[in-house]
């Protein structure tokens, strides 16, 4: 057990002193501190996100890291071994019985459930949205006190709740919410604000590595000290909670808890320093949110291209390959269908899946071997399960295809890039900026699209060495491993100059872009022009 | 009102679509038709000044809006978001935000560029706002939860049975239990034992539930222990024959075992220990038994029951995990043991008279069918908390829930009642071939309603107040027996009544809590 590693005090008591946690040498520490605010993710899981918060860590040592992790019960264990510059874990469980503490009397409660019912409204009527920030802030000192979560479930805030849904103004009313709506929708409410009792130190940087909850901690250091906010998003934390809360949860409820991950946005948005989408497209739901457009910096993952060197000979066999988790998500669906057309035209094809299967997918990755069945391609379809080294998987194909519906900035076809591999893949999330052009980029759940773009790539090997060749150099020019690091050395350093310098005037934003950046912004942004047809008035 | 279009920068492509939506006319418009004109500016014209606009006269394009009926209708074409309106209907009528149909937009796909050449919107956005706009909000019920609080009606009957074949242990041995003084020797086990027992439940309870699966298996072998040792002990102090005290060992004995059995879901196991009981009543009604046979039934369910306890003790010590720090504080169960010992009281009170006047006749009869409503009982706390669930589901205000909550509580109460008076007088036919005496039966029914309502007290987590009421109850009625003996019975109907009146209180405010149901 990690003697580091322990839950938020009990309200009202100080955090322990950094030195009592664990006494090491920190002089070599020149950089910034950096405050990393994570969920559900680095250091007790493992996953991308994990991935990439730990490749930050580790390739700046000289930098101190403290974390603070929302988690979903106490007393997880560490996934990660720390190196001796993470000088703090804090994990804020949001599950598991409430924290101690006793609800606010008298005057005090009644304050509080004024207050409580000025939050609810800013949920809920796109008149009243401005008191969300305000209010957010006032529940936190609440929370600090441990007064929150007892006050959030006492009989009187319920009452209120009940009371704002059924406002005649509000869409809420016409919903009919009942009191059963209420509690559930109080007890979901009353677990997202437990990490508003956490309390960052002042100084250093507050780094949340996705949106939504881990947000929380980083809001309230911004406003109780100041500290600098930043924020990484690699998938859209708002778009995930839209679909995930899609058909579990009656209306009222779902406009509520949805309302208040929409205004943690707005408020995440409106009060960092900086937004680090991880591609472009993201960009798009951050200003749709309301975060200036001048604020935003899109910070691409990397590889190390040492470690994906050139694959070397292509297989003999024609063959697509594929990596990645069988999951809907990764729409092996379509991809099958396209082999399909493929082998149809190139009689001894062959596609390699390579990758586990999760947890509960055993049914979806059937499914898919059911229609390879179907399709008269079971034999040259194989399932090659999990693989030691995942450059194997890049090695074995031709041609190395990414199907999916949905992806931030996919490490494996950066991975497979790196590797020297031309690539076909759907046009969704970041995918278009990885790939440029050095490969074929189609419409997701488009098959006969997809098969198209293979067969051109499979009937010419020209055309494949050179896009190889054109996206291995691609990689070592913009997604390298060293790149994304510099990138935020460089933030990190001017948030926290920026903070120590402040003055009263210097309050503009500040330019992020290096003239090269410029440039390549204005050339995407022409790009992007060319195929919208925009409206004003 | 002047709209700019920003068209393709290098010039309108023949796949480029322009949507205009105009706000509705008016019908008594001052003029019957209206004219837009559609100019397409030069290159550059824009980035100039706006004389520019005017040399061109030749680039305008006049439509004109006629009235309806004023001409021969032009076919428009179908928009393309009709389909995707059709298609998400049931998505856009949910939605509780644009952004909610924007999501599942994108993650059907649907990119900015197909946004455009597909729909001639400018983004997944735009569509959303459109359809969120266009749609009617539905607001379906999401899939019913399963009902926690189901419980089988057949179940109860058999946990009444289980509460009730040990009392036929007496049958076969009531004539070893004759010596004076047996009677409140045994009476003062079974409240000792009732007492630590209740303690002992909620203490195992409150480990499981961190759970501490060792501690359990501890605090059973403890608590039964200790509840068999100070059972046997209080028959001793009573002055109690051998026969008698081997007797209150085994009853101390049995009832730590049941405990055990039902807290750790053996009800069958339990079931099965009480055969043999069941069968030497049987046989000693049919013949008259020699006395070591008498003996043998209830010994061999005693065996049985203590071997299957053992095992589920033994099962748990063996899992050896830490129990968590703070644990379970003593005084936690403080209120259980004190709540078991006034019951005891109470019901002991109430069927087999106190020291200070003799018995009623037939008066055991009273304990038989309490404890044989005791499965009925349970099934109705369950359909309490079951039938609270749907009013929070039916209720939009904190009232109409108390009022439902309040209907529920008086029917169920009722329909207790009904079935504990078919027992009582079933029961005093049986044992005495005549009906039970008004007073004798209305004290049972009063009794059956305080205990009932305890009970739900407890299920909602209110544990001092019927400790305390029933305690204070038990003390009123024993008091007033000892001070003046000719009003006991009176003082016993007055006391209990008035405890009744207490606990239905502390529920009606306790469960009209909306927070009291999460």
């Amino acid at each position: 057990m990690n003697t580091r590693l322990h839950a938020v005090p009990a309200a009202g008591t100080e955090p322990e002193a950094l030195g009592a946690v664990r006494p090491v040498d920190l002089a070599h520490l020149v950089g910034t501190r950096v405050t990393m605010l994570t969920e559900g993710t680095y250091p007790h899981s493992h996953g991308g996100v994990s991935v990439w918060c730990d490749q930050l860590v580790t390739g700046m040592p000289d930098t101190e890291f403290r974390v603070i992790a929302i988690t979903g019960t106490a007393g997880q264990p560490l996934a990660w071994d720390l190196p001796a510059h993470v000088t703090d874990v804090r994990a804020v469980p949001l599950w598991g019985p409430a924290p101690p503490g006793q609800a606010p009397k008298g005057a005090a409660m009644r304050a509080f459930l004024t207050g409580y019912e000025r939050f609810l409204l800013s949920l809920l009527d796109p008149a009243e949205e401005d008191a969300f920030g305000p209010e957010l802030y006032v529940l936190a000192d609440h929370a600090r006190a441990g007064r929150l979560s007892p006050a959030l479930r006492s009989e009187a805030a319920l009452r209120v709740l009940a009371a704002v849904w059924n406002r005649p103004h509000l869409a809420t009313s016409a919903a009919k919410p009942s009191l059963h709506d209420a509690l559930t929708a109080t007890e979901l409410l009353e677990h997202a604000l437990r990490p508003l009792a956490a309390h960052p130190k002042p100084g250093g940087v507050l780094h949340a590595v996705s949106g939504g909850l881990a947000a929380l901690p980083g809001l309230v250091g911004n406003h109780l000290h100041g500290t600098p906010f930043l924020l990484t998003e690699h998938g859209i934390y708002l778009r995930e909670r839209y679909l995930g809360y899609g058909t579990g949860y009656a209306w009222p409820v779902k406009a509520l808890v949805l309302g208040f991950y929409r205004m943690l946005a707005v408020e995440s948005y409106a009060r960092a320093a900086l937004v680090t989408p991880g591609n472009r497209y993201n960009r798009r739901w951050e200003e749709r949110a309301g975060a200036p457009a001048e604020r935003i910096r899109t910070v691409y993952n990397g590889v190390d291209p040492a470690a994906f060197p050139p694959a070397g000979p292509e297989p003999e066999v024609p063959t697509l390959s594929w990596a990645g988790r069988v999951d809907p998500i990764k729409d092996l669906e379509t991809l099958i269908r396209a082999f399909a057309i493929v082998r149809a035209e190139i009689p001894g094809a062959r596609l390699r899946l390579f990758g586990g299967t999760p947890a509960g997918g055993a049914a979806y990755r059937e499914r898919c071997e059911a229609l390879a069945v179907d399709l008269g391609i079971g034999d040259a379809v194989v399932f090659e399960g999990r693989v030691d080294d995942i450059r194997d998987a890049y090695a074995a194909g031709n041609v190395v295809m990414l199907s999916s519906i949905s992806e931030g900035f996919p490490f494996t076809l950066i991975e497979a890039m790196s590797c020297g591999r031309a690539t076909v893949s759907t046009d969704v999330g970041g995918v278009r900026e990885a790939v440029g052009d050095t490969g074929l980029v189609v419409p997701p759940r488009e098959p006969e699209a997809m098969a198209k773009a293979a067969l051109e790539l499979l009937r010419d090997s020209d055309r494949r060495a050179e896009m190889g060749r054109g996206a291995r150099m691609r990689v070592i020019e913009q997604f390298t491993l060293r790149q994304t690091i510099d990138s935020f050395r460089d933030i990190y350093r001017e948030l926290d100059r920026r903070d120590r310098f402040r003055t009263a005037d210097d309050s503009g934003p500040f330019d992020w872009w290096t003239p090269a950046q410029r440039e390549e912004a204005a050339a995407a942004e022409a790009a992007a022009g060319r195929s919208a047809v925009g409206a004003a008035g | 009102m002047s709209t700019l279009l920003n068209l393709s920068e290098d010039g309108p492509r023949p796949e480029d679509t322009v949507v205009l939506h105009l706000p509705p006319r008016r019908k008594d418009a001052d003029r019957p038709d209206e004219t837009l004109a559609l100019r397409v500016p030069p290159p550059g014209e824009l980035t100039k000044d706006a004389a520019g606009a005017a040399r061109n006269p030749d680039e305008t394009l006049a439509l004109r809006v006629v009235e309806p009926g004023a001409a021969e209708p032009v076919p428009l074409p179908d928009d393309p978001l009709d389909e995707l309106a059709e298609r998400l209907a049931d998505v856009c009528a949910r939605a509780v935000h644009p952004f909610e149909i924007a999501a599942v937009l994108e993650s059907d796909g649907l990119t900015d560029e197909q946004a455009a050449v597909r729909y001639g919107r400018t983004d997944s956005f735009a569509i959303a706002e459109e359809l969120f706009a266009r749609t009617e909000r539905r607001h379906p019920a999401p899939p019913e939860p399963n009902d926690p609080w189901q419980a089988d009606p057949l179940r109860t009957v058999l946990r009444g049975l289980l509460f009730a074949l040990p009392g036929l242990a007496y049958l076969p041995t009531a004539r070893f239990l004759q010596s004076a003084g047996a009677g409140s020797a045994l009476a003062l086990t079974a409240l000792v034992g009732w007492g630590l027992n209740q303690a002992l439940a909620h203490r195992a309870y409150a480990w499981r539930s961190v759970g501490a699966r060792s501690a359990v298996g501890r605090s059973l072998l403890r608590g039964g222990l200790t509840a068999t040792a100070l059972g046997t002990a209080a028959a001793a102090l009573a002055g109690a024959d051998t026969a008698v005290l081997l007797f209150a060992a085994g009853q101390s004995l049995y009832l730590a075992c049941a405990t055990v059995l039902l807290i750790t879901r053996r009800a069958k196991r339990l079931m099965g220990a009480l055969a043999p009981t069941a069968a030497g009543a049987a046989a000693t009604l049919a013949v008259d038994l020699p006395d070591w046979l008498r003996i043998a039934g209830p010994a061999l369910s005693l065996a049985l029951a203590a071997v299957f306890a053992g095992i589920e003790i033994w099962l748990r010590l063996r899992a050896g995990d830490e129990a968590p720090a703070g644990g379970v504080p003593l005084a936690d169960s403080l209120p259980h043991g004190l709540f078991g010992l006034a019951v005891g009281a109470l019901v002991i009170t109430a069927s087999f008279g106190d020291p200070w006047r003799p018995a009623v006749p037939g008066g055991a009869s009273a304990a038989v069918a309490l404890t044989l409503s005791m499965g009925l009982a349970e099934w109705l706390l369950f359909r309490f908390r079951s039938r609270s669930v749907t009013a929070l589901h039916t209720s939009t205000t904190a009232d109409q829930f108390r009022n439902r909550t309040d209907r529920t509580l008086l029917l169920l109460i009722a329909g207790y009642l009904t079935v504990l008076a078919a027992l009582g007088t079933g029961a005093c036919l049986l044992w005495t071939g005549k009906l039970p005496d008004p007073v004798q039966l209305g004290g049972l029914l009063l009794l059956g309603a305080l205990l009932w309502t305890a009970l739900l007290l407890q299920v909602f987590g209110a544990v001092w107040p019927p400790a305390l009421i029933c305690t204070a109850a038990a003390l009123a009625e024993s008091t007033a027996g000892a001070l003046h003996p000719a009003s006991a019975t009176a003082a016993r109907l007055i006391a209990t009544g008035l405890a009744v009146g207490a606990t239905i209180c502390v529920a009606r405010a306790r469960t009209g809590r909306i927070t009291a149901h999460r």
